[in-house]
């Protein structure tokens, strides 16, 4: 008997000792904290985590020194899967994972499931689609009838715009092919303003750096961008003069929205909605996660950063606190996994399913 | 023309203001950093100093990132050449040579003609610059997939050359490189290959840690083993003016594999290791004695060096004038115009002509300043050769365990060099050549991914339809045709040789 009292009081108290640390204030004086990102140093996630680090530390309780550390690899899936296996729990360690909600739901043998890490918060990244003007497209319905093929330059031909183009593309007709290998740094580039391809996409924050020198090449124009998220849906970022893709299918499509493609098209759209997402490892207490989307939230709204980011001709990307991130993941996981989508994805997109 | 001369004077002053020269000199010591330490890179230190260009005016900035990036090729050298570590992946072929002359006693020798063919190469690179200025768009939008493609296989078949006497093995290794290359996801279809079910192999094997194993472990053991150091029983002598002097004699061997680095960073897509590839292929492939490369010949390191620094300034071109980045390092460029409020393009080459010759001129000062700064250290820094092999071998085996893994912080990358390090240790003890693996590895991403995507995008037309690939493909089957008849004349000199003996 007392045996089975001890047992239960051992059990009891380890219940109860997430409870108290979930009570506990969450404080990093003295510490080093370190922002995890899953790409290369030096490339755009990198440059993103590093301008918003020294204000993320600003606004962390006892103002910790905030390192920021790449961990690429797999696509990204590396750093998530050290996260989920290897980070403690105890919030000095958080990832900005960029791309693995995508990943989450598009690939057959990703094994985490993105709700279980402590979400921290998200942010969008928008993109511009860039097409050759020797195709003749002003309006989407010009995509079905081009005097030449409709080639999309990518990475690979998983990459989640050349597949939202595809989307995009059949609800108008028409039908674009993905030529995945475009590796290197300004390849995909490259290859439409050669005309090896003709479409391909930007990261809309470099699009704007870019501007110049592709208006100046005078063979390609932005025709369409994902937009910002909003209230009431995806809005344009004022500095690309292009459309938003919702916007076109609104404009000249109205009869799509109620059709299992724009379905899949919008759960595309949900990715790019939450694809910078902040996670800390599973089981990491309330009270850090907390600690963590409040510095975050702060440190995207501080007017320093603001003009950090339009120093770089940039946007500032809007904050999803963790409550609607883990909307928009149930909408994303939702999107994709419907069954009349997952026809669809098959047919358009047979990458994801290898 | 006199814009030019005016915009090259202004941009040449400009780097010479006090604030500037300052921040380059800043640039130019965190560069020697990262290129000294195995693992880190060019492209670490540009992702590392960007922070500290926010706010500064656009002439500082740039001088501050670019005298970073212009030096950690130069540095790299030092311990690859002295040490045996390659620890970037445009080190790799100055080691082939650079250290087995280090092991002769003649490391400050190696170490000062890499100095000299990287002023070489960034000053001829330069002219280059200004010849390409007013051309650089068409000549970049010739270059396309099907180009890149037969560049790549150019280079697979100049790197015949380099498989040893043994062409046979030579063959399987290479061939074993290019299997290699294929691990991770393939570009064209989205397909996993040979990842063994293991996340870490997605992206393929990272080249760093294979390289520091398969060249650096077998050197290792080899120098714990004998108990000496280094440099053995040799004097170790400081060799700057050998090293110049070998710069002279060899000079149209350098401006040769500065043009194949500059065009290759010109080129958006190629890379430093292609570039340094390609230089030291065609040192091999256009020496009339061929035999001592990989044993210490000094033309190996001066074809590698110049060929890889030349790249550097060359990447900057595309960069610059079309917004298009040449490599990794310059994709973090656009940054900095991000950072400065600037655009690349046409304007870079008119009103903001000065900015863009300082930007070159930055290039060429800090590879002029790096090169002094080394030569003055080069006699104390030599003396690491002579250090007892009970001292140095742990600290060598300690800067390739970070070195290897310093780029994705991963423990797999510590993995994939304990392999390779034992296969290279297997390699070495049973003759077989290592380096055709590692081009295989190098060149075979590149001939795959470009490959497919000329299949996909042309058919079969591309093979006969361009002239860059007609051209290239004749070049290639010169050198096939050369390689073929100089094994020919070897084999009958040996003949000769043997049946004189025989008499």
């Amino acid at each position: 008997m007392r045996q089975k009292i001890f047992a239960a009081l051992a059990m009891a108290s380890a219940f109860a000792i997430p409870n108290v640390a979930a009570a506990q204030e969450a404080d990093f004086s003295g510490k080093t904290v370190r922002i995890v990102q899953n790409f290369a140093a030096g490339g755009s996630t990198d440059l993103f985590a590093r301008t918003l680090a020294p204000f993320v530390a600003k606004y962390l309780p006892g103002e910790p020194t905030v390192v920021v550390e790449p961990r690429p690899g797999a696509a990204g899936i590396q750093a998530a899967t050290y996260m989920h296996n290897s980070s403690r729990p105890d919030g000095l360690e958080i990832c900005l994972c960029n791309s693995i909600p995508t990943r989450w739901v598009t690939l057959k043998d990703f094994e985490l499931d993105v709700r279980d890490f402590g979400i921290a918060g998200s942010q969008p990244v928008n993109t511009v689609v860039l097409i050759r003007n020797d195709l003749g497209v002003e309006v989407p319905a010009d995509l079905a009838d081009t005097p030449k093929p409709l080639l999309f330059s990518a990475p690979s031909p998983a990459d989640l715009n050349g597949n939202r183009f595809n989307v995009f593309a059949e609800m108008f007709g028409a039908r674009s092919r993905i030529i995945g290998g475009f590796g290197a740094a300004g390849n995909n580039l490259q290859s439409v303003l050669t005309g090896e391809t003709t479409i391909t996409s930007l990261n809309g924050d470099y699009y704007a750096v870019q501007q110049d020198s592709v208006e100046e090449a005078g063979t390609v124009h932005a025709f369409g961008q994902v937009g910002i998220p909003g209230p009431d849906g995806f809005v344009r970022d004022a500095s690309i003069d292009a459309p938003t893709f919702d916007e076109l299918i609104r404009e000249y499509k109205p009869d799509a929205l109620d059709t299992p493609q724009y379905k899949l098209f919008s759960a595309f759209n949900q990715a790019a909605a939450v694809q910078f997402i902040y996670l800390l490892a599973p089981g990491t207490p309330e009270a850090y996660v907390q600690a963590w989307e409040t510095a975050l939230s702060k440190a995207v709204a501080d007017p320093e950063y603001a003009a950090a980011v339009e120093q770089m001709e940039a946007t500032v990307r809007p904050f999803s606190d963790t409550a609607e991130t883990r909307e928009k993941l149930e909408a994303l996981h939702d999107g994709f996994k419907a069954p009349e989508v997952v026809e669809i994805l098959m047919e358009l997109a047979p990458a994801y399913f290898k | 023309m006199e814009d030019i001369f005016g915009a090259l004077a202004i941009g040449l002053s400009t780097i010479f203001t006090a604030k500037v020269l300052v921040w380059t000199m800043v640039g130019i010591v965190s560069g020697m950093f990262f290129g000294l330490v195995p693992g880190l890179s060019g492209l670490t230190g540009m992702g590392l100093l960007l922070p500290f260009a926010i706010g500064q005016p656009p002439e500082v900035a740039f001088s501050f990132l670019l005298g970073m990036y212009a030096v950690t090729t130069q540095t790299d050298a030092i311990p690859a050449v002295l040490l045996g570590i390659p620890g970037t992946s445009a080190a790799q072929a100055t080691y082939l040579d650079g250290y087995p002359m280090a092991k002769r006693g003649e490391a400050g020798r190696a170490l000062s003609a890499s100095y000299f063919a990287s002023i070489v190469g960034t000053i001829v690179f330069s002219v280059i610059f200004l010849v390409l200025l007013p051309v650089i768009r068409p000549v970049i939008n010739s270059f396309g997939s099907p180009e890149f493609f037969m560049l790549a296989m150019m280079g697979l078949v100049m790197s015949g050359s380099l498989v040893g006497p043994n062409i046979a093995r030579g063959l399987m290794v290479a061939a074993a490189g290019l299997l290699i290359s294929c691990i991770g996801v393939a570009g064209a279809t989205g397909d996993y290959r040979y990842t063994l079910g293991w996340s870490y192999l997605e992206d393929g094997l990272p080249l760093v840690p294979v390289a520091l194993g398969l060249f650096a472990v077998p050197e290792v053991m080899e120098l714990m083993a004998s108990r000496t150091s280094i440099a053995r029983d040799f004097a170790v002598k400081g060799g700057a003016l050998e090293g110049l002097r070998d710069t002279i004699r060899h000079r149209w061997l350098v401006v040769r594999c500065s043009v194949i680095g500059g065009v290759c960073g010109v080129v958006p897509g190629l890379g430093g290791s292609a570039a340094e590839w390609l230089g030291y292929s065609h040192a091999v492939q256009s020496a009339r004695d061929s035999s001592q490369f990989g044993k210490g010949d000094i033309r190996g390191v001066l074809a590698a060096e110049s060929a890889t620094t030349a790249q550097k300034p060359g990447a900057i071109i595309p960069t610059v004038a079309l917004g298009i980045p040449g490599n990794a390092s310059m994709a973090v460029m656009l940054g900095v115009f991000l950072i400065v409020g600037l655009r690349p393009g046409s304007a870079m080459l008119n009103e903001q002509l000065p900015l863009t010759f300082q930007m070159l001129w930055t290039v060429i000062l800090a590879n002029i300043v790096v090169a002094l700064i080394c030569l003055v250290l080069q006699r104390h820094i030599v003396k690491l050769c002579q250090v007892r092999a009970s001292v140095i071998a742990p600290l060598i085996i300690t800067f390739m365990a970070i070195g290897a893994t310093f780029a994705s912080n991963s423990y797999n990358d510590l993995i994939a060099f304990a392999v390779f390090g034992a296969l290279g240790l297997f390699m070495k003890a049973y003759d077989w050549p290592r380096v055709p693996l590692l081009i295989g590895m190098v060149l075979g991403q590149l001939a795959e991914a470009n490959f497919f995507i000329s299949v996909q995008v042309y058919g079969a037309s591309w093979l006969w339809q361009r002239p860059i690939v007609l051209a290239t493909l004749g070049l290639t089957l010169a050198f096939l045709a050369a390689m073929v008849l100089r094994g020919r004349r070897d084999r009958a000199m040996r003949a000769q040789q043997a049946g004189g003996g025989n008499a």
